[in-house]
This record gives structure tokens, sequence and C-alpha cells, in this order.
């Protein structure tokens, strides 16, 4: 089986937020959503304290909650672990974004441009154009690598079958592949290097591992 | 951990949510206990019940994002509790439309109270599912809820029948019951910081605390007050409890990773 996931290498990040433009480029969200975005932290209390830049999105957790308490089912997970949303189906009630522990999900209210009230010529082909009123959220850019792997390529290896975001980190910071496959590097990087997950108490089973 | 500065209220459920607690469960609560106190009046009682379930459902879909969808909110009955909410509303509506203005049967009186039952129960289950909310992700919430439900509802029916009978007794039950799963939600031994920080903000146990107490006071000897009074106080010291859970204390669960993973 395949179940597709990432490693986020925290040292190497650097805070630049050049995923959160590329992912925000390539699909086309509205303004003040964000996919995924890197926050800026700190944690801790002095003198024992950390500031860490923090790549957040959905962690396509193997068990999770949005899935659960979705009343249309619009929330779906694929084999390959990829949660993803069926717009088609949600009602917007906002539920999925109360359980879901990582802030992952964005409602979008209105259409609404960066500039003004008239949308730009990249607005208007964004493909969440008509998607108002529904949540939306990352899909591990799904098309891409379905995409990809229709043309023999390999997603985390090959670029145009990886999530936009991997490809654009100047860093090297993010790493996709396949868990499953214990040759793949984000296993093999997982394996190796110290790694956590986040909120794992909420039982969620998150496929995004952060690597110190 | 100084966790209070990554403290903020989620924005997603707000006013029309509340009104979907308030108005729903007690509308739910409402034909609980109208039924089995035989509470004069109880073919309109039944009616202003449904009336406030819809009014519920319709603050829900106010809020929601498509409401034109809303027909597809009970395909997930096998997990989400916002599913079995709708269906449960739905059939209460239905059985008590039946019973009250078509045909009147104690047939149709126990489908729509068993419907009623099952719509508390599920609404009080919504805010204990959503993990983002420390303060509703709790084991004690939906008994809560539940009890808050059903205790507006007495006293709904403790303004509207008063000579109910052993309506005092079911106050008192009720008081006592929302006063103990109230203390108990207040005091779990399992609560993190993060829900310890929510009731300490702003307030927010005061609150808790004055909401309680006045639901407490419902069940003082009926010589005090008389069931319309109790009723009063039941309807809002349950309202206030309500709010402060649903509005006052939904902090959202800070992301942040563990510290020690750092070192």
């Amino acid at each position: 089986m395949t179940r597709w996931g990432m490693a986020i290498d925290l040292r190497r990040c650097i805070g630049c937020q050049t995923c959160t433009i590329a992912c925000k480029l390539d699909n086309g969200t509205p303004p003040n959503i964000y996919w995924r975005l890197v926050k800026d932290i700190e944690i801790g209390r002095y003198p024992n304290v950390k500031r860490i830049f923090l790549p957040l999105q959905c962690m396509h957790c193997a068990e999770p909650p949005c899935l659960a308490v979705c009343p249309t089912t619009a929330t779906q997970k694929r084999e390959d672990g990829i949660v993803y949303i069926d717009y088609s189906r949600c009602i917007g009630c906002g539920y999925c974004i109360l359980a879901c522990p990582y802030d992952a999900r964005w409602l979008v209210k209105e259409r609404r441009g960066f500039f003004n009230s008239e949308l730009t010529k990249p607005e208007q082909l964004s493909p969440l154009n008509d998607k108002i009123g529904v949540c939306t959220k990352c899909d591990f850019c799904m098309d891409r690598i379905d995409e990809g792997l229709a043309r023999g390529l390999n997603p985390g290896v090959d670029p145009e079958a990886t999530p936009v975001c991997v490809g654009s980190c100047i860093a090297k910071a993010l790493v996709f592949g396949d868990l499953d496959d214990p040759d793949s590097e984000v296993s093999r990087i997982v394996r190796e290097r110290p790694a956590f997950r986040l909120l794992t108490e909420m039982g969620t089973e998150p496929s995004i591992y952060y690597v110190w | 951990m100084a966790v209070g500065r990554y403290m903020e209220r989620q924005r997603v459920w707000e006013w029309l949510a509340l009104g979907n607690f308030l108005l729903g469960g007690a509308g739910g609560g409402l034909y609980i206990v109208a039924l089995p106190v035989q509470a004069s009046g109880l073919n309109l009682l039944s009616q202003l019940s449904a009336a406030l379930v819809v009014a519920g459902l319709l603050c829900v879909m106010a809020e929601a994002g498509r409401p034109s969808r809303a027909v597809g909110v009970v395909r997930n009955i096998k997990t989400s509790w916002m599913s079995r909410e709708a269906l449960f509303a739905s059939g209460f509506i239905l059985f008590t439309a039946l019973d009250t203005l078509i045909l009147p049967s104690m047939t149709l009186k126990t489908l729509a109270w068993a419907s009623a039952l099952g719509y508390v129960v599920c609404q009080s289950f919504m805010p204990a599912a959503a993990k983002k909310i420390p303060a509703w992700n709790t084991p004690a919430t939906a008994p809560l809820f539940i009890a808050l439900s059903i205790a507006a509802g007495a006293g709904i029916t403790g303004l509207a029948s008063p000579a109910a009978n052993q309506l005092h007794m079911i106050n008192t039950a009720l008081a006592a019951s929302v006063l103990a799963v109230g203390a108990s939600y207040a005091t779990w031994p399992g609560a993190t910081e993060y829900f310890r920080q929510a009731l300490k903000r702003e307030g927010n146990v005061i609150y808790l605390a004055g909401g309680l107490l006045i639901t407490a006071l419902a069940a003082a000897p009926a010589m005090l007050f008389s069931n319309q009074t109790a009723g009063l106080l039941l309807i809002t010291g349950t309202s206030v409890v309500k709010y402060t859970i649903i509005i006052r204390m939904s902090y959202k669960l800070p992301v942040l990773p563990p510290l020690e993973a750092l070192r």
C-alpha cells in the first residue's frame, strides 16, 4: 500500500514563506485563506525558550477527526491516505474546522480578490473561484500526484508529480513520499532523524513528520 | 508552558450556533418533560417544542455556507453527531406534526418523545467531538448539555403549565443534575492546561458558576419559588451556562510542538 506523507526539517526551514506563496499561486486560494503557512513561534518559558519556524498544513491524518464529523461525507480519505473535500457536497457548516486540531481547514465565505472588488485575470481563473460557502484545505496536490503517476512519474522524486510546496522550498526542508515504502527518502529521514508529529495525543495519526 | 498568549477564540460557530443549542435544545427538552408530566395544553406545547427545534435548525442553516445543500446533512449517520441530530430532528418534527395536526395517537407521541431524546443527546455530543476546542472536547460536555437542555425544557413547561404533575420534583432533580454535572465538568481530573486557561480567562469561571447557581435555585423548596419562577430560573441559568461554554470558553487549541522534542 502507498501512504503519502511528508517530512519537514525544522532545522532547514528559514521561514521564508515561499511554500505558502507557491501553494496560494498553484491553488488560487483567496485572501486570508492559507492551506499551508509557516508560523513563527516561541515556545517554553524563560530561560527554557525556543523560537522556531513551524510549517503547518493539513496533516492527512490516518484517523482524521474532520472526516468523522462531516455530516455530508464531503470529506473523504483515499486509500493512499490523502484526505480531501468533495466540494460539491460540502454545506460549509464548519464542523470539520472545529474538529481539526491543526487549524488546517478554511471556510471560503465570499468571492474576494487581493486588490479590489474586481478579480484579476489569474484570480478569475482560480479553480476555487466557484467554491464559495464551502470548507477548503490542502489536498497534497493530488491532481499533480495522480497525473504524475499516470505518466509513470514518481511523486516525491519527480517535481511535476510532487506537491508544489515541496518543489518550491529553497532550503529543501520539505520531503514528500511514500511512508509505507521503507526505501523512500521520507521514510529514511523519519527513521534516521529525531522525528515527531503534532498533537498526537488527539489520536489523529498525522502523516506529516517534523524532524529536528 | 505559557500557553495564554496563543489562545484565541474560534469564529466558526458563534451566535447562530448558540441559537441552535439554546432554542433546539430547549425545544427537545420541552417535549421530553411535557409529555410525561401531562402538561396542560400539551398539544400547544408540542407545537411550541417543534417550532423551537425548527428555529434551531434555521439558525444552523443561516450559519452554513451552502444551506441549499442541507438535505445532504444526513449522509453520515455512521459517525457524525450532526447527521444524527438532523435525522432525529426531522423525525421529531414529523411525528409531532402528525400527532398534533392530523392523527393524535399515543404511538406517535412515543415516537416523537424518543426522537426528541435522540435529538437532545446527539446535539449534546456535537461540541464534544470538536477536538480543536478544549472546553468542548471533554467527557463531561455531552452529559452537561443533555442535562441543560432537559432542564431548559422543564423551565418552559413550568412557565406554561405550572400545575403539571410532579413538576417541582422534576425541577429539583434536573437542577441538582445540572449542578452535579456542571461541577464535574469544571473540575474534571483529565483537564488540560488549555481547558483550565479557558475556564480562568476573562471571568468565565464566574459566568459558569453563576449559571449553575441560578439553575440550582430552581431546586429550592416549593414554598420559596413557584413552578413558574423555578421555570424562569432554569431557562436563565441553563442559557448562561451554554452561552459561557459555546461563546466565551471557545478558545482554540494552539498547534505547538512538544518542547522536549526540540532539545
